[in-house]
């Protein structure tokens, strides 16, 4: 089951809101900024009181639209995604808003918060409570302005990609016509308070490692599984596009493609390794989640014969752990400026879909799925390829499980008691449970819900 | 349209401030006030009259008055020799005695710990020196603002009354600052107003614990 289509039939929720068409975009930016100011979510546009999809016409064309007149009534600045899905034929629009950063979000000067189901105009108590939190809060790295960085240090080409690339993809059209670079830093949150921030550094800077050494990338290839030795190994600086690129191409760089013959054919059919998508995904993830502050953090990209394994020093929202990274989730990008840039240059499909994304390109191309595993220190992912050994990617499995598995479509949930029920009525209960827990270990199942409501969620 | 609600007139700089300001107006709207902003176009101007002037008669119709010193001196002068319009309105509010309460950005209180170390203690030792402008700290005279928003000209520490100048570095804590303090502003005068109508409320509410 795709993402929409979960989120439809998930139901209006606190982090979900439905609406029968775009007419009013001032209510539509209402909901955005609620969204902003509580943690994040989705608004689906075109779907009816009933929860029934209503078919919306020319709805790309509308999204655009939108997407530059939400732009234009909300405050401050704000990174979220208007686009299109298909669900069983019918077009609905899609708003993915990521938790905002920069709270209270405001517009039509009012600020808006959820509460359960509902949109409504944050009351001075509220709006207190937002702002004793965000001051708590160390103003984040990205949006501190640097004192040392000027217009010239910036790499001009890459502000006008950007500015080319958000135009072609429809993303947003960045401040009008202008070509004023300051007016197009404004529009992207990059130059604040007459000063750039370091984000822009980190973004379009020539030089930005000079400032900032912290934000260069590694890069290893290792001869062996383990490990032990390492092969070439590279270290990129410059603006984040071209880390991306240098970073792909040193993975490219060291990883064989594989060849297959068949039976019917005499010519050889050449596979690459690694869905192209799923490393690129990872890349820019690690890119825009990890910790600028830390000196100490960075980012690691390690090759070895069977995978690679990118390490960022961000970490997870509170409350998440990797797991959550497997199902329907809210965005909560921990620099919403990089990743902004990351999302015009078009480096990044949809907001908050990408590791769902990368689970389903995975099934697709017959790879194993990306593992992820997250600590104090950072965030490891691991991309396998063609070449991990199937064996070890494979737990073994009873009857019951399997039964269970070839029933259940990704994206679909059973309870303990459904599951006893259809699969496991002649073995105890416990045995039950024990069957569902070692399919949660694999990575086939995630558990969602609290004590009452738990529910098992296919994710691979 | 004339409404009962109370005037609260925010002084202060707008180029770069923008989004802090938007925010701002829709806090303060929220709390009740009539908020009058020039950046929201909802400061009364006169047409027949100077817009220097427009903003003086505004201060003396406000209720409350909030002054931002930001590290941007702010426009409306008349060449480099004038003070801007935000240095006079806060010139004003002062000599109305208008309730009033005034953030200083932590660059304008840093610059003028710097100059006082390095022997430039008050306005007129500061004319000798030329600043070249920059987004940081535009302009000197920020300095000059401070001390009269925390009324250095009265020599006396005992004497000086309305000089709580607060100092902030984020716009986070210029939107607490406002709420905070206006929010409980508005929560007493709505007491007062209401006992005011009530005589018997308003004696036990101010009547001494010790008293029976």
């Amino acid at each position: 089951m795709n993402l929409v289509k979960q989120i439809i039939s998930g139901g209006e929720s606190q982090s979900v809101v439905f609406l029968r068409n775009a007419a009013d975009v001032q209510n539509i930016a209402q909901h955005v900024v609620a969204l902003l100011n509580s943690g994040g979510g989705y608004i689906v546009i075109g779907v009816d009181e009933n929860n029934q999809i209503a078919h919306l016409a020319n709805s790309r064309d509308s999204a655009i639209q939108l997407r530059t007149q939400l732009d234009e009534v909300i405050t401050p600045k704000a990174y979220f995604d208007v686009g299109t899905d298909d669900v069983d034929g019918q077009t609905v629009m899609m708003i993915d808003v990521p938790g905002g950063k920069d709270l209270p979000f405001v517009t039509n000067d009012r600020v808006y918060v959820r509460q359960g189901r509902h949109t409504i105009a944050a009351s001075g108590n509220l709006i207190q409570s937002i702002l004793q939190k965000r001051v708590a809060e160390v103003e984040r790295w990205e949006r501190r302005t640097s004192p040392m960085l000027d217009l010239d240090d910036l790499d001009h080409e890459e502000i006008n990609l950007t500015v080319q690339s958000a135009r072609e993809l429809l993303r947003i059209s960045i401040a009008g016509a202008s070509t004023d670079k300051f007016v197009i830093l404004s529009a992207l949150g990059m130059h604040v308070r007459g000063q750039l921030t370091n984000a822009a550094d980190v973004c379009f800077g020539q030089d930005p490692a000079s400032r900032n050494p912290q934000i260069r990338v590694r890069a290893f290839s290792f001869l062996t599984t383990k490990g032990a030795n390492y092969q070439d190994q590279a270290t990129f600086s410059g603006p984040v596009s071209r880390i991306l690129e240098l970073a792909e191409a040193f993975v490219l760089r060291h990883t064989p493609v594989t060849a297959e013959f068949h039976e019917d054919r005499l010519q050889r059919t050449d596979q690459p390794l690694y869905a192209r998508y799923v490393l690129r995904e990872g890349l820019v993830n690690a890119l825009a989640h990890r910790d600028y502050a830390s000196f100490s953090g960075g980012i690691t990209v390690e090759v070895y014969p069977d995978r690679v394994e990118i390490w960022n020093s961000g970490k997870l929202p509170k409350g998440w752990d990797a797991r959550k990274l497997r199902t329907a989730h809210p965005s909560l990008p921990s620099n919403p400026d990089i990743a902004h840039i990351l999302y015009l240059r078009g480096y990044m499909e949809r907001i908050g879909r990408g590791t769902l994304k990368m689970i389903e390109v995975s099934q697709i191309e017959g790879l194993p799925s990306p593992k992820w595993q997250a600590d104090e220190d950072g965030v490891r992912l691991t991309i396998f390829n063609r070449l991990y050994s199937k064996q070890e990617r494979q737990p073994s499995l009873n009857e019951r499980q399997q039964k269970l598995l070839d029933t259940l479509e990704v994206g679909q949930a059973i309870t303990m008691a459904d599951y006893t029920l259809g699969f496991a009525s002649e073995v105890s209960k416990r045995q039950a449970q024990r069957d569902l827990g070692l399919l949660v270990d694999a990575g086939y199942l995630v558990l969602e819900g609290g004590a009452r409501t738990s529910r098992y969620v296919r994710v691979e | 349209m004339p409404t009962s609600k109370p005037i609260l007139l925010v002084s202060s700089a707008v180029f770069g401030y923008e989004e802090l300001l938007d925010r701002l107006y829709a806090i303060l709207d929220k709390l009740g006030f009539e908020v009058w902003m020039s950046h929201k176009g909802t400061l009364p101007i006169d047409p027949n009259i100077s817009a220097l002037e427009s903003c003086r008669k505004a201060v003396a119709r406000c209720d409350y008055f909030l002054s931002i010193i930001l590290p941007r001196y702010g426009s409306g002068r008349e060449g480099d020799t004038e003070e801007s319009i935000t240095h006079q309105e806060l010139r004003e509010a002062i000599r109305l005695k208008k309730p009033r309460w005034v953030l200083a950005h932590d660059h304008v209180v840093f610059a003028r710990g710097l100059l006082r170390s390095l022997g430039f203690k008050t306005a007129e030792d500061r004319k000798s020196l030329t600043l070249k402008g920059t987004p940081i700290f535009d302009d000197l005279r920020l300095i000059d603002m401070y001390e009269l928003a925390s009324r250095n000209d009265i020599l006396l520490l005992k004497d000086r009354q309305g000089n709580w100048v607060q100092q902030f570095s984020t716009d986070g804590e210029v939107l607490l600052f406002a709420s905070s303090q206006f929010q409980r502003f508005q929560e007493a005068e709505a007491f007062v107003k209401e006992s005011l109508g009530k005589a018997s409320r308003l004696k036990k509410a101010i009547k001494p614990s010790s008293a029976k």
